[in-house]
């Protein structure tokens, strides 16, 4: 018997529910649908925004003209305006990672990112999962956690057992980065990718 | 040759890659509710990424190299392992038609997780050793030994049936 034949006869009957299909189906259009409704949102935002700009814009150049005055300001206000960062509640909506990288390529950008000081803006490390501005490790501290990453070796994941330490990396561009480590392995809680420290 | 056509429909990809997603997720989770999460998040994962697919063998790759990660981080995230049933008792039974190759779905179900993937795609999707490798972003060698190793223990289980592999 061929082992070969026998599983692909085995897997042809696992199939997805037609249902399910049809509900992922309809997903997907309302999610695409969604995205494209908010992408026309903000162009049309954008134009209506430049024409107001436009308008004021002329509004101002043409009163300064006619009172001679061409110096610009608003009432009340000393200090420029300045964008805000988009960010959905605390956390910015970004993902730090790309879907198709393979856990070592994973494991390498967050050790690269930990090493720069440009990057990193600071690392919690307690026991419990919560954090406090108490517990922030040092730069020496953030660079051995980088140099344990590096050298780390996917393995297969292992249940947490002993004494468990949780990071959370919080980066300059707003991205937070969660792991814990537990029997000598490290976890990064995102992508799900575990590795052992050498 | 068929025709590269990078923006594809919904329905179009659904009917083309849900069956290939469905079950390489099948093999990690042998659990239907787990196998639809996991398809699910993978279509979702297409349509918000922004990366251009340059043919075919392109965006296959990328479906399955996003299903294994998709189906690692499930199996790790804390709402998996803490939930009443653990992954081991949660397995969908052979349903009937499966019932005559109810060994060979006890003989695989008992592989680690790592091993079913490898075997999935080298079985099912008929990929060589390098295109495995290349997908999973993982070396020839690795790949090599974990189908060896794979080997050796559907060898043992099977031993009564004579299969060869």
């Amino acid at each position: 018997m061929s082992f070969k034949d026998d599983y692909r006869k085995y897997n042809e009957d696992i199939k997805p529910d037609k249902e399910f299909l049809d509900r992922l189906t309809d997903d997907i259009n309302k999610e695409h649908r969604s995205r494209i409704s908010i992408h026309r949102t903000g162009m049309i935002t954008t134009v209506c925004a430049a024409c107001v700009c436009l308008v004021v814009a002329g509004g101002f150049a043409f009163s300064s003209f006619a009172s001679g005055n061409i110096n610009i300001s608003v009432a009340g206000e000393d200090t420029p305006h300045t964008a805000e960062n988009t960010t959905i509640g605390v956390f910015s909506a970004q993902q730090w990672y790309s879907e198709d990288m393979s856990d070592e390529e994973i494991t390498a950008l967050l050790a690269d990112r930990l090493n720069d000081a440009n990057d990193i803006e600071k690392v919690f490390c307690s026991a419990d999962n919560s954090f406090d501005d108490d517990e922030l490790l040092s730069g020496d501290e953030i660079h051995k956690l980088s140099e344990k990453l590096k050298k780390a070796e996917i393995i297969s994941p292992i249940d947490e057992s002993g004494d468990v330490k949780y990071y959370m990396m919080v980066f300059k561009n707003g991205d937070i980065v969660k792991i814990k480590e537990y029997n000598n392995c490290i976890l990064i809680e995102d992508t799900g990718t575990f590795c052992k420290i050498k | 040759m068929e025709e590269f056509i990078s923006e594809i429909s919904a329905e179009e990809l659904i009917k083309k890659y849900s069956d290939m997603v469905y079950r390489l997720a099948y093999s990690r989770t042998h659990n239907t509710h787990d196998a639809e999460d996991i398809t699910q998040d993978v279509f979702l994962k297409y349509y918000k990424t922004k990366q251009q697919f340059n043919c075919e063998e392109h965006r296959k790759a990328w479906l399955i190299r996003v299903t294994v990660n998709t189906g690692k981080s499930l199996v790790t995230s804390a709402w998996f392992r803490h939930r009443a049933e653990p992954d081991e008792n949660s397995a969908d039974e052979p349903s009937e038609q499966m019932n005559e190759k109810s060994g060979l779905y006890y003989a695989v179900y008992s592989l680690p997780v790592k091993y079913r993937e490898v075997v999935h795609l080298f079985y099912y999707e008929d990929m060589s050793i390098a295109e495995i490798s290349a997908t999973l972003k993982t070396k020839e060698s690795t790949v090599k030994s974990l189908l060896f190793r794979a080997r050796g223990l559907l060898r043992e289980k099977l031993r009564e049936e004579d299969y060869e592999l």
